[in-house]
């Protein structure tokens, strides 16, 4: 494919112009000739020389000359080679049909670009064009008509924010178009979606010729997050390879609370898991992949995903003296995994109650307890109606009341013994899970026995929901509602005492089962019910609906209600969103669990078509191609040069030849042999004598005057300190190993690039293993680390801040009076650099204990970020004469005295760390050997 | 060269002088070494007569000094006296002359040293050799003949102190049977030096001529796009092919010598050539021969450099 040549700079075009003139001036100066003082000149007059002597140069060094000008011209335009975009190639109709489902969304810019640029040209040739999107819910025409309307027809077309329905189109087809009479332009979608041969084989019969393009941009998938007790785990999908991703979550007002990334492996699947508190993750309402915008990348949360909390509270316990013994081990352990649990160390049972109800407990494990208490009745009652469920176990406290507000159904005094040796009845089996109750899934265990239980008075049950009963029909579990909540009781105790059932796996889907059909407790009264106390006739109404992009919006306001949500696919009639019903909201979500996201392979589903990229293909420069052949005429013109002044013979030739040979070559093997070489000589350097480092900038001037100050303050040190340390080391962060270096100094250029993630990772690790970095934003105190607000910080604050956004930076405060670098060598209050108003920062010293495990703070007590505007290096640094390169501000000596001794503070408080705090114990030390 | 213009010639021979006068001390003893390796035999004249080495003894004729009388000698004889003779041992006059004209001042890359330099050296060398043989050594017009062993020494004065010395030497003082030797490149005009020639000629002096000639006069290894320029004239010749004209060079350079060996022949001088890629020794050798008389007419020392293109 042939592109287009672009000038990046094209009016240094117009010095072209000038080449006549330049050609003019060539022509009339011939080269210099040698000048030769030679005595016998007499002897050469008037011989006859063999060929005239031109007095203009040769015209093909003009030539040469001419043209190693004109490359430099065109070079200096900057040319570039723009591949063709140009994909349709016939005269005959056209087809384009463009996928609009959520797996385009990410660059459906491109892809309508590139519709556009074929439709315009279609346009230029007049050709019929017909043109249809897959996910348009409407059938739309599929008759050719001018590229005009299709451009029309196109600009209108969003991606949806569902898979398209290509089957539906493929039907329409065969009856829209003859075999083989267009030429088709499918922009493909990334994703399968299972109806892609259908499809690909109904555009091959009406195709004469097709390609499809297709994007090779990855494309980031979320499938629906599982709440699981070690945190939240949310599985991605994304096509082409591994690497890693991050996961955003997002709360009800849309602020950002999570953050997470996941690992993916080659096949593109990894599992992004967050730890989270309950409180923190019931708050979730939206988690996306962040940078992919498409419905697919993002899940909707809704009241069935919230985690609940579990509190569970017994009467009489063994007193944690024989945990097994604890009437509430085994719903710990059945609910454990799947709940966040709470219990309360409340001495009775009413104050644990209004414990774990002030604890937003949505549900309440009751065990061991009779009566109780008229107040906690009523405050359960009022939990109760606001949504929470009472899960309650009967035990022989139980057994002795009758009538509780607290029970779901009246109970017989005393209790059922079963199989006791006054007893002829049999041990009784669970008999059924009956279907109207949550159990209904769950497979009747048949090796459970009950011993004993309590029973529920007869004409009682009729205002109760059985919810298990046992094969002689008397309930196990019974249910009912309460307001918005409702009172679940097993007819048996919680432990095996009576029945062997908190030993089968049914207890544990069982409680599953009342903790995921509890609903969440609704402090404002309205309610959140549970959907099976909800009349089922009553239809789904959209609230908020996603659209192709993954971003929430407002429905249609003919949107239509849904009357199955939870069987409703991502459709244009059920789009993927937040539906409500009576206060109960449901999110539908563009991906679940069956989704299929296998990625689209024309090769795979039968595409007879060529393929192409989406991409555009990048730029081509050229222009250091015209450099390369400008520096070859150069040396061409040069090498005429020497010949015509007669200086060039074979072997100099020869010889330059072979050394522009062998400079290239040399230049080409020894680039990586060298890299290594100055690690180790780095490595070497770095371990042999103590260094002080510097971070280099880009920018010449701030790199030497850290070098230059480094160099003062090393000489300075050597002076006056044990410490002499060796040359200043330049680093670069990105590359050089960090781990030699004690203190590094960081001096912010505004102009410099912010140091990429990975980078920062490297300087992070460095800070953590007990490495301080000085940044120096050298702006004269003009930033403000708390004030991230406000817009007054200078750029060098700004630049630290985009540095430091990636690093862990512990809480920080301006250096204490008693903090250890004011004494860690010389006595300083203030620690001035070529100018004197700004603070040094270093990383807060609180006295609380509990604090202490910041994460920052992975060394010996050294702060392992020291900041300061007083630009530190200006004031240290000196010349190779010892004079100083910068007057301080105000000029003072006194202040520059101080700026190394600031400095002489920092060197021996990076280096020896709290030893200093410990010394002014010595004394005191001292003091107690001598008694 | 009588074509040229004066104040060229002449800024450029002041210049040429002045640079000559700075380097004379080293000249000087670079001649005083050369010379100290060859050894000029006085020349006796196969007479009695004043002079060091005895001759023979004649019997005392009366009338001469008594004090003349050989005692010892006579005193073996019982009938005469006699009388020791010495060999008369006359002093010769040797004029020298260099050509100090700018356009001896050359040197190309095969030299090691100018023409100037070299032909200073070996005029020095030759009065330094010539002092200590006792021969009267003076400049046709700058120094008068005078016997002495600080012969180099005065001439060397002299050259430094003469600011414009002529490339050809005056001849009025110039006797019969003096020797009279020449050392410059024979460069101008070969009517010219045929003229001169004739001068000298007709003075009766004993003339040797030693053309002292750089090796890329003789080669021509230039190539390509050359601008020659004549140091005394600053004439200019611009060639695009100098390899092109080494053939026509080289029959024009022999022709040209070939002129000035006929009539130095018809003179009856002698004539040499000397190369300053050759040792200077070897210049004075022949010098001496010609003194000496062991060697006369036409000499050509040192090779004749081969017409191979080098880099220059």
């Amino acid at each position: 494919m042939i592109g287009s040549l672009t000038f990046l700079s094209p009016w240094l075009l117009l010095a072209l112009a000038a080449l006549p003139l330049i050609w003019l001036i060539l022509r009339l100066t011939p080269p210099r000739p040698r000048q030769i003082a030679f005595p016998p000149t007499r002897l050469l007059i008037d011989l006859e020389d063999k060929d005239r002597t031109p007095s203009r140069t040769p015209w093909w060094l003009t030539l040469i000359r001419l043209a190693l000008i004109a490359l430099l011209i065109l070079a200096l335009a900057e040319p570039v080679l723009r591949p063709d975009t140009k994909l349709t190639t016939g005269d005959g109709p056209l087809f384009v049909v463009i996928d609009n489902g959520w797996d385009s969304a990410p660059d459906f810019a491109e892809r309508v670009a590139a519709a556009e640029a074929t439709l315009a040209e279609a346009g230029r040739a007049g050709r019929p064009v017909a043109f249809a999107a897959t996910a348009e819910p409407i059938a739309e025409s599929l008759a050719p008509e001018t590229a005009a309307a299709a451009e029309r027809r196109l600009a209108a077309i969003e991606p949806r924010p569902y898979l398209p329905d290509r089957a539906a189109l493929a039907e329409r087809l065969s009856d829209a178009f003859d075999a083989d009479s267009v030429e088709v332009l499918w922009i493909g979608g990334a994703l399968d979606g299972g109806d892609g041969a259908v499809f690909a084989n109904a555009l091959n019969a009406i195709a004469a010729d097709g390609v499809v393009l297709q994007s090779e941009r990855p494309l980031a998938m979320m499938r629906p997050a599982e709440n699981r007790a070690d945190g939240v785990h949310v599985p991605i999908v994304r096509t082409g390879s591994g690497g890693t991703i991050d996961v955003a979550g997002f709360d009800q007002e849309g602020r950002r609370i999570l953050a997470g990334s996941a690992t993916l492996d080659a096949d593109g699947v990894g599992v992004a898991a967050i730890e989270l508190p309950a409180e923190i993750r019931n708050a979730l309402a939206r988690l996306a992949v962040a940078g992919e915008s498409s419905a697919g990348a993002v899940q909707l949360l809704d009241g069935r995903w919230q985690r609940r909390a579990v509190g569970l509270v017994a009467g009489e316990s063994a007193g944690g003296s024989q945990p097994l013994l604890e009437p509430l081990t085994y719903v710990q352990r059945a609910l454990g995994p799947t709940s966040d649990l709470l219990t309360s160390d409340a001495p009775s049972v009413s104050e644990a109650v209004m414990a774990l109800v002030e604890r937003d407990a949505s549900i309440i494990a009751l065990t061991e307890t009779g009566t109780l208490p008229p107040d906690t009745t009523e405050a359960l009652s009022a939990w109760i109606d606001a949504g929470g469920t009472l899960l309650r176990f009967a035990s022989p406290n139980l057994a002795a009341t009758t009538v509780d507000a607290l029970l779901p159904v009246r109970l017989r005094q005393g209790e059922r013994a079963l199989g006791g040796s006054l007893s002829w009845e049999e041990p009784q089996a669970i008999g059924d899970f009956p279907d109207s109750g949550p159990f209904a899934a769950i497979d009747v265990p048949a090796d459970v026995v009950v011993n004993r239980q309590v029973l529920a008075e007869p004409e009682a049950l009729r205002s109760a929901e059985v919810w298990a009963e046992l094969r002689d029909g008397t309930p196990l579990v019974t249910a009912a509602a309460r307001g918005s909540g409702r009172i679940v009781l097993f007819h048996v105790t919680a432990d095996p005492r009576w029945s062997n059932l908190p030993l089968s796996g049914a207890f544990v889907d069982m409680l599953n089962a009342i903790v995921e059909t509890g609903g969440a407790v609704e402090r404002r009264g309205s309610g959140d019910a549970p959907a099976e106390a909800q009349d089922a006739t009553t239809p789904w109404q959209p609230v908020e609906v996603l659209d192709g992009y993954g971003d929430l919006g407002a429905p249609d306001p003919d949107a239509a209600l849904v009357a199955d949500i939870r069987n409703a696919q991502p459709s244009a009639e059920t789009p993927p969103g937040i539906y409500d019903r009576d206060g109960g909201l449901f999110a539908l979500n563009a991906v679940s669990d069956a989704t299929p996201l296998e990625p689209l392979v024309p090769s795979a589903i039968g595409w007879q078509g060529r393929t192409a990229s989406l991409e555009p293909r990048p730029d081509t420069p050229i222009w250091p191609w015209l450099l390369v052949a400008a520096a070859l005429l150069a040396a061409l013109d040069g090498l005429a040069v020497l010949a015509l002044s007669g200086r060039l013979t074979r072997r100099f030739a020869t010889a330059t030849a072979s050394f522009a040979v062998a400079a290239v070559g040399f230049a080409a093997l020894s680039n990586g042999a060298f890299a290594q070489e100055r690690d180790m000589e780095r490595a070497l350097e770095a371990t042999n004598v103590t260094q002080l480092a510097y971070v280099v900038t880009g920018n010449a001037a701030i790199d030497e005057t850290s070098r230059a100050g480094l160099t003062g303050l090393s000489i300075y040190l050597a002076d006056r300190t044990a410490l002499e340390p060796g040359d200043p080391a330049p680093i670069d962060v990105a590359r050089d190993e960090l781990v030699f270096y004690a203190l590094i100094y960081w001096p912010i250029d505004p102009d410099q690039e912010t140091p990429s993630p990975e980078t920062m990772a490297r300087v992070d690790t460095f800070m953590k293993n007990g490495g301080t970095i000085l940044f120096d934003t050298r702006d004269a105190g003009g930033f403000t680390i708390f004030d991230r607000n406000s817009g007054g910080a200078t750029p060098e604050a700004q630049k630290l801040r985009e540095i430091l956004a990636f690093v862990d930076v512990p809480p920080l405060e301006p250096v204490p009076p008693d903090h250890v670098l004011t004494k860690a060598f010389y006595l300083l209050s203030e620690f001035p650099g070529r100018w004197a108003n700004s603070e040094m920062w270093v990383e807060s010293i609180s006295d609380e204990p509990l604090l202490r495990d910041r994460p920052a703070r992975g060394g010996d007590g050294v702060s392992p970020i020291i900041i300061t505007g007083n630009d530190l290096a200006a004031a240290w640094a000196i010349d190779d004469n010892g004079l100083w390169l910068y007057p301080t501000v105000p000029s003072d000596p006194r202040q520059r005295e101080m700026a190394f001794r600031s400095g002489v503070n920092v060197v021996m408080y990076s280096l020896t760390g709290n030893y200093k705090a410990d010394q002014v114990h010595v004394p005191a030390l001292l003091e107690r050997l001598g008694q | 060269m009588a074509m040229r213009p004066l104040s060229v010639d002449a800024r450029n021979r002041v210049e040429t002088a002045r640079e000559l006068a700075a380097r004379l001390p080293d000249l000087l003893v670079a001649a005083k070494r050369i010379a100290a390796n060859v050894l000029l035999g006085v020349h006796g004249r196969r007479h009695p007569g004043p002079g060091e080495t005895f001759w023979q003894f004649r019997p005392y004729v009366p009338g001469e000094p008594a004090r003349q009388i050989d005692w010892r000698r006579s005193a073996r004889d019982d009938r005469h006296l006699f009388v020791r003779e010495r060999e008369w041992e006359a002093s010769q006059t040797v004029w020298l002359w260099v050509d100090l004209s700018t356009s001896m001042d050359f040197r190309s890359r095969q030299a090691s040293t100018s023409k100037l330099d070299r032909a200073v050296v070996l005029m020095l060398a030759l009065a330094e050799m010539l002092g200590r043989g006792g021969e009267r050594v003076g400049m046709p017009g700058l120094a008068v003949p005078k016997i002495g062993r600080d012969a180099a020494d005065r001439l060397a004065a002299v050259l430094a102190q003469s600011a414009m010395i002529g490339e050809w030497p005056e001849v009025d003082r110039i006797g019969r049977f003096t020797e009279l030797v020449v050392l410059s490149d024979f460069l101008s005009d070969a009517e010219t030096i045929r003229g001169r020639l004739r001068q000298l000629a007709g003075r009766g002096a004993n003339v040797h001529l030693m053309q002292v000639f750089d090796p890329a006069e003789e080669a021509f290894p230039y190539e390509g796009r050359v601008e020659f320029r004549d140091p005394e004239t600053d004439m200019i010749w611009l060639t695009e092919r100098a390899g092109g004209l080494r053939g026509d060079y080289h029959e024009r350079l022999a022709a040209h010598r070939e002129s000035v060996e006929t009539y130095a022949r018809q003179a009856g001088f002698s004539f040499a050539v000397h190369h300053t890629d050759r040792p200077a020794s070897e210049g004075l050798l022949f010098l001496q021969g010609w003194l000496s008389g062991v060697v006369a007419g036409t000499v050509h020392t040192g090779h004749v450099a081969d017409a191979e293109p080098t880099a220059a």
